[in-house]
């Protein structure tokens, strides 16, 4: 089922879109979208659970940086598609044009 | 590690334990990643915790329908107090009915019992405290009120972490607790021994008594009547299924005191594509059969007492089948009774029985004319607004009536003195009021879910 889009999701999307090669973990879709934790976390696992990005741990070892491996996310084929849709919608929707 | 460190850390354990339990433990692992950024600003690791622990999870309730539930507890706990005042007012054996509305209400109250108690308690605390004058009731200041709402509040979460069926009677305990906190202060200036603190409970609910001070007991029943029906609220609501526990990846701090962290998520970097829910995997032994393990409660004492309680459970259980059988008997007779009226007595008794079954329909098609057809937005709408309208109605109506206040001491002392909704006399506690009677009243005729 596609996730419902408010305007949190829309700028967790918008903001996956803009960096669609690179993944994205936590703390960077917070900057980039100015979402506290609270919002962005289970947007997150809307869209993972309705298919629009996948998820991977981090790759470091944990004892050389310092921290525990961070998740990172990127877009699928099929979320981007669908998110890049919907930012579209929404951009002419608030340009007041006819969808197309 | 700071304590802000560590309590962001705990914050984060809270916030996880609320998810569901298929992700918790990666999502616990994940933001304890981010924490560990953020070490060095004490701020943005309390705004990153605490706005985790704050916000509505994926598959929990979102902020309206939190500020629902918080309303419907709050409208049920101005209910017990309405209730209390009744009761008083009238007679004690109304409580019974009183307790069976508070139930009622429960069941289509739909919230657990811990947020009930959690908004329940500072609402009694209000009503309470803001809603008695001190010069009409001298035991009714802060060092009564906060600890009867306090204790009330830490021994029912006790209280409702109990096995199924010993909660009943910790939530006696709970009431027993809470009065005996809230009396304290009244007992030590009214030259009452603490050691009857037992007795205060039940006496406080049966009519005047020659062992306690009469003022003493006015003070207590006007605070346990409405804990009793708020811990029967409580106590009918349906209890949610219990949720697996959070599996918290430990970490461990080296003798230099820097923590360390497990190297195992490193070794699993695979993009999962489908997290839709894949069903936890059955763990099985090497040989591939299933592995079960005794359960230890049947082979030591505690294995003992929850076998006896059991039994009384099940003799309780037999009881109450007998009662609800004689019950069912004693109506099947009743219908019969009426039956047999309707055909065989007068002319004149028939005419009655057609004449008001005649008005109860006009009554009701009149009622739908105006309300809608029932669940319908237009009756909710109408009938909350009647409520808002009652409630302020009533509201003005306890403030005429606590206006004298030597008439109202002298009620106190033979429990019938209407107490509380002080706060009422206020537009604002009014309008409160208003908008929780309403709440209540659209929460409690809501079509019930299919």
């Amino acid at each position: 089922m596609p996730p419902r889009m408010t305007a949190s999701v829309l700028k967790v999307v918008a903001a996956l879109l803009a960096a669609r090669a690179d993944e994205r973990y936590g703390l960077q879709l917070m900057q980039a979208t100015g979402l506290p934790s609270g919002t962005l976390y289970p947007i997150l696992v809307r869209l993972e659970r309705a298919g629009w990005v996948e998820s991977r741990w981090e790759e470091a070892d944990p004892a050389a940086e310092g921290r525990p491996a961070r998740r990172y996310y990127l877009l699928t084929a099929e979320g981007a598609a669908s998110a890049r849709r919907e930012v579209t919608h929404m951009t002419r929707s608030l340009l007041g044009e006819a969808p197309a | 590690m700071s304590p802000t460190w560590r309590l962001s850390r705990w914050l984060l354990t809270v916030a996880a334990g609320r998810w569901p339990a298929d992700i918790s433990a990666d999502l616990l692992r994940e933001w304890q990643a981010e924490l560990a950024v953020l070490r060095d600003s004490r701020f943005k690791m309390l705004m990153y915790a605490g706005s985790l622990v704050v916000a509505p999870t994926v598959d929990g309730p979102s902020w309206a329908q939190r500020t629902t539930t918080a309303a419907t507890a709050a409208g049920a706990t101005l209910l017990a107090a309405a209730l209390s005042n009744a009761v008083h007012a009238t007679a004690p054996l109304l409580l019974v009915p009183a307790g069976f509305l508070m139930a009622l209400a429960a069941r289509r109250a739909r919230m657990s019992p811990t947020t009930a108690v959690s908004v329940m308690a500072p609402t009694l605390f209000t009503f309470l405290f803001l809603g008695n004058p001190v010069s009409v009731m001298p035991f009714m200041g802060l060092r009564d009120v906060a600890p009867a709402a306090i204790a009330w509040l830490l021994t029912m979460l006790l209280a409702l972490r109990a096995p199924r069926p010993f909660i009943p009677v910790a939530a006696a305990l709970s009431l027993l607790t809470a009065t005996t906190a809230g009396a304290l202060h009244a007992a030590h200036a009214l030259n009452v021994s603490p050691w009857s603190a037992p007795l205060w409970f039940p006496l406080s609910l049966l009519p005047p008594s020659p062992h306690l001070p009469p003022l003493f007991l006015g003070n207590a029943t006007a605070m346990t009547t409405p804990l009793l029906l708020s811990t029967i609220f409580v106590l009918s609501l349906s209890r949610p299924a219990p949720s697996a526990p959070v599996a918290t990846p430990a970490f461990r701090t080296n003798p230099a005191g820097t923590p360390t962290f497990p190297t195992t998520p490193v070794a699993t970097p695979t993009f999962r594509t489908n997290p839709a829910g894949t069903p936890a995997a059955f763990r099985t032994n090497p040989a591939g059969t299933p592995t079960f393990r005794t359960n230890p409660a049947r082979t030591n004492p505690a294995g003992t007492t929850l076998a006896t309680a059991r039994t009384t459970l099940a003799t309780a259980r037999t009881v109450l089948t007998a009662a609800r059988t004689v019950l069912t008997a004693a109506l099947a007779t009743a219908r019969t009774t009426l039956a047999t009226a309707r055909t065989t007595h007068s002319p004149a008794a028939r005419l009655i029985i057609n004449l008001a079954r005649s008005f109860s329909h006009r009554v009701r098609i009149h009622t739908t004319a105006i309300t809608g057809a029932p669940g319908s937005p237009r009756r909710q709408a109408t009938l909350g607004a009647a409520a808002a309208i009652l409630a302020v109605v009533t509201c003005e109506l306890t403030t005429l009536a606590t206006a004298d206040t030597t008439a109202m001491a002298h009620r106190i002392l033979n429990h019938s003195a209407v107490f509380g909704f002080g706060f009422a006399t206020h537009p604002a506690g009014q309008a409160a009021v208003a908008l929780l009677a309403a709440t209540l009243t659209l929460r409690l005729t809501e079509p019930a879910p299919e």
